[in-house]
């Protein structure tokens, strides 16, 4: 059942272009990415990276954490522990 | 938006601070466990030391009192609140203590605080407020010694609190910078609601499945689905004959 509805979200993200990107989020992430700081995606649904692909934010990325690397969903810290430049070792991270 | 504030608390101007504040605290659930010690912070800021110390008591107590969120719908999100621990060590000292100079009295209850007095503490405050960071560069260290005579000027809804009245009273808040986050070197999003809307679409993928199946599929029932991974249950929950 959950394949079939993954079928019909294909459908829709397929459809999606730059204009649904909220407010804000493209000037924000294009100026943290401007000035270093590494851009993390946590998301645990696996349809993240055709999303921003489909929105044309990719590039911004430099790591997305989705259900194909993750088994936890969040809070656990199996999604920044896989962020780079976090610096935390994975035993002192809790959930909020 | 009164995190936010607090976060980049150089760039707006304490009007905007206090407007805000006075806007959003009667509108707010406070259903984060992190909002008690955001809205005790920018009280500080604004001049409310009142309301400052009624959250602040609210983060300190989270994990004492028992009352937080256990259960959003079936879903357990209870458990220990170490975030919001950290909120009220910001809240006490970034606020209360950096703000108006008053120190909180550990009673065993954690029920009162009162000024400090010149004779009794040293104090270093934070001198870097810029925008640029954003984050105090300094460090803070607050000593409080001795035995406190004078009446408290803190209140709870207007109740005075009463301070322990016998024996020595040392209060060392630490040195080093305060725990806040001087450079950011990366930052985590999330995907739904946050860089774009997509929960319209997984509702209509939803109600195009179930209404395939046969049955129907409301915006009630789309509700319950939210940041929830047992999808399935609860659509089975709609069409008992599916089980």
């Amino acid at each position: 059942m959950a394949a079939q509805k993954n079928d019909g979200m294909l459908e829709y993200i397929q459809n999606m272009d730059a204009s649904e990107i909220l407010p804000g989020v493209a000037e924000y992430l294009q100026s943290l990415h401007g000035r270093g700081v590494k851009n993390c995606l946590g998301q645990r649904l696996q349809n993240s990276p055709l999303i921003l692909n489909r929105l044309g934010i990719s590039s911004l990325f430099d790591v997305i954490v989705d259900g194909n690397k993750v088994v936890q969903a969040k809070p656990s810290p199996s999604v920044p522990a896989r962020c780079p430049g976090i610096g935390y070792p994975a035993g002192q991270l809790h959930r909020i | 938006m009164v995190l936010a504030l607090f976060l980049s608390g150089g760039c707006y101007p304490l009007e905007a601070k206090s407007a805000n504040w006075e806007y959003y605290e009667p509108r707010t659930e406070h259903g984060s466990t992190l909002s008690a010690c955001s809205y005790s912070l920018i009280a500080a800021q604004i001049g409310k030391v009142d309301w400052a110390y009624q959250y602040f008591m609210k983060t300190a107590t989270i994990d004492l009192t028992g009352e937080g969120k256990e259960y959003v719908g079936t879903l357990y999100i209870g458990g220990t609140h170490p975030a919001a621990n950290g909120g009220a060590w910001m809240s006490a000292v970034l606020g209360i203590v950096w703000h108006h100079r008053a120190a909180i009295i550990p009673s065993p209850l954690l029920r009162a605080c009162r000024p400090l007095d010149a004779g009794d503490a040293s104090t270093r405050f934070p001198t870097d407020k810029s925008c640029a960071s954003g984050f105090p560069a300094e460090s803070l260290t607050v000593q409080v010694v001795g035995t406190p005579a004078s009446a408290p000027v803190c209140s709870v809804a207007g109740v005075p609190q009463p301070l322990p009245q016998t024996g020595e009273l040392r209060i060392l808040f630490g040195t080093g910078t305060p725990g806040m986050i001087r450079e950011m070197r990366a930052a985590i999003f999330d995907l739904d609601g946050v860089i774009v809307d997509t929960a319209k679409y997984h509702y209509l993928a939803w109600k195009r499945l179930a209404n395939q199946s046969g049955f129907d599929f409301n915006e009630a029932d789309n509700e319950r689905l939210k940041g929830v991974s047992r999808v399935v249950e609860i659509l089975l929950d709609r069409c008992p004959a599916c089980r």
